[in-house]
């Protein structure tokens, strides 16, 4: 599957001078300008900027320098990601009317460096606490395969941008499942690396002790180069790792070969519909994978990650509870409310959980060096849809989309989310998951389902 | 709110009711 404009191509083009930064820009807000209206996934457009970054880049091949790795790329972030210059929305009303963000975020900042153009921001659920990007204030983001359905949350902007092919790199930030779940419902690449390896440093805040920030792309090397260039400590995230850059980029040509791959049965395997179970189906016969582990516990996990994402996120927005609660969406709104209340030794009693759940996925990665399960239970669902029959179950749809994927994210596993297409049907996504810093083990694996045919972002009906 | 309380606490019912070794702390975050 050829990618006509992938993060390679485009780099490979702008360095040749087949054609320059700047018309990639013009084309790519061309794009956006033709099928943002239909989508809704940016909330901003940085022209002026992605002009100015993009002279910058056809000067500095005139003048003969070499050029960064990303040297006239177009990407967007998720607006609660500082952009200078421009107001940290966060998905809500209430920072309207803020002002602008004085200095870019730390990872815009490398995006920079790297010779990336910034060309807007993008949409999401309120202050991040959604799984499905319908926001109320600046409406939901459409899914490219199917603008009925969701495009997943709450990165869908980020996650709907890129399926678009509108740009073929995008940040968004995971707290439970906020990057592989838009990946997985709009049929992209995405990495949620381990906690504490990408900076938060200029984002806005959701849950402090399970954020992460990570790139979507269109293609799997384009997600390489991408989380190569954002590596790195960083003084302003309390959280990031002083650890070295750990490039995944080369070592995705080793593939798979010699890494144990196990399947996640249990609790992983009881929340499948038979479409999210097909594409695990699909990507385990691919690898060859027969054996089957088990995260035990993963209920108890994902009851954790509920209850520190409701404590937090209740706790940093009391201040907007008490005195802006008219501007907040209703939904939204009510589930941090509730969250405010709860007493201080469920959150505890969650934390502890958390270490003693992380004690057991440890011993796991003794035996094997990866595991695979879907990202999503389900397909995109249409928009508004509240509930998902999944396992003889009825299950409320908005904190079900993330079933899959916070009990991972609980305790801070590296994964890949790759896509498995199967013609005619809505696309879901596979997690690719790690020990902690192996996040090339999750690239190499990857690797191999794209080496044969089994991985690509699909092409959305909305280019047909 | 009264809802949405309501559907933390059955999420949460399992892990209050689970019984920890004393000695598990609550630090869950990995560091360098």
């Amino acid at each position: 599957v050829t990618e006509q404009r992938s993060v390679a191509a485009i780099a490979h083009a702008v360095r040749s001078g087949a054609t320059t930064a700047a018309a990639v820009v013009e084309d790519t807000l061309d794009a956006i300008e033709r099928l943002d209206p239909t989508l809704n996934c940016f909330t901003g457009i940085t022209r002026e900027r992605a002009r100015t970054e993009a002279r910058a880049i056809d000067a500095r091949r005139a003048r003969g320098e070499a050029l960064p790795p990303l040297a006239g790329v177009p990407y967007a972030v998720k607006n609660l990601i500082d952009v200078e210059g421009v107001t940290t929305l966060a998905g809500s009303r209430i920072h309207a009317n803020a002002p602008p963000a004085g200095v870019d975020a730390t990872l815009v900042a490398r995006m920079r460096n790297a010779g990336a153009i910034l060309v807007g921001t993008l949409n999401m659920d309120e202050f991040a606490y959604g799984f499905t990007t319908e926001n109320s204030h600046h409406g939901p983001t459409r899914n490219p395969h199917d603008p009925a359905c969701i495009a997943g949350g709450s990165s869908g902007g980020s996650g709907a941008a890129v399926a678009a092919r509108l740009v073929p790199l995008s940040i968004g930030s995971d707290t439970n499942g906020s990057i592989r779940v838009p990946a997985s419902l709009c049929g992209i690449f995405g990495l949620k690396p381990t906690y504490g390896r990408l900076s938060r440093g200029g984002s806005y805040p959701f849950v402090w002790s399970l954020d992460h920030l990570g790139p979507f792309a269109t293609t799997l090397d384009g997600l390489a180069a991408c989380y190569d260039v954002l590596q790195g400590p960083d003084a302003a995230d309390p959280a990031c790792a002083q650890r070295d850059v750990e490039p995944v980029r080369a070592a995705v040509e080793r593939g798979a070969e010699g890494l144990g791959i196990a399947r996640l049965g249990g609790y992983f395997e009881s929340h499948l519909t038979p479409a999210a179970r097909a594409a695990v189906d699909r990507a385990c016969s691919a690898l060859g994978v027969t054996r089957t582990v088990d995260f035990p516990a993963a209920a108890l996990a994902r009851a954790a990650a509920f209850t520190i994402t409701a404590s937090e996120g209740g706790a940093l927005h009391l201040p907007n509870l008490r005195e802006r609660r008219d501007a907040m969406d209703p939904l939204t709104r009510d589930r941090l409310a509730a969250g405010a209340l709860l007493p201080a030794s469920w959150y505890v009693k969650a934390q502890r959980v958390r270490e003693w759940y992380r004690q057991s996925v440890e011993a796991v990665f003794d035996g094997v060096g990866v595991v695979i399960t879907a990202a999503t239970p389900c397909v995109a669902t249409p928009i508004g849809a509240e509930w998902l029959d999944v396992g003889g179950q009825r299950l409320p749809l908005r904190p079900s989309m993330g079933m899959l994927t916070q009990p991972i994210s609980c305790v801070g596993l590296p994964v890949v989310t790759v896509p498995m297409p199967c013609v005619g049907e809505l696309p879901v996504g596979v997690q690719i998951v790690a020990a902690p810093w192996r996040e090339e083990d999750c690239f190499r694996v990857a690797a191999s389902l794209v080496a044969c045919g089994a991985s690509f972002a699909p092409m959305p009906a909305i280019h047909a | 709110v009264i809802e949405q309380f309501a559907r933390i606490t059955a999420i949460a019912a399992p892990l209050l009711r689970l019984e920890l070794p004393a000695q598990i702390e609550p630090a869950p975050v990995y560091r360098p």
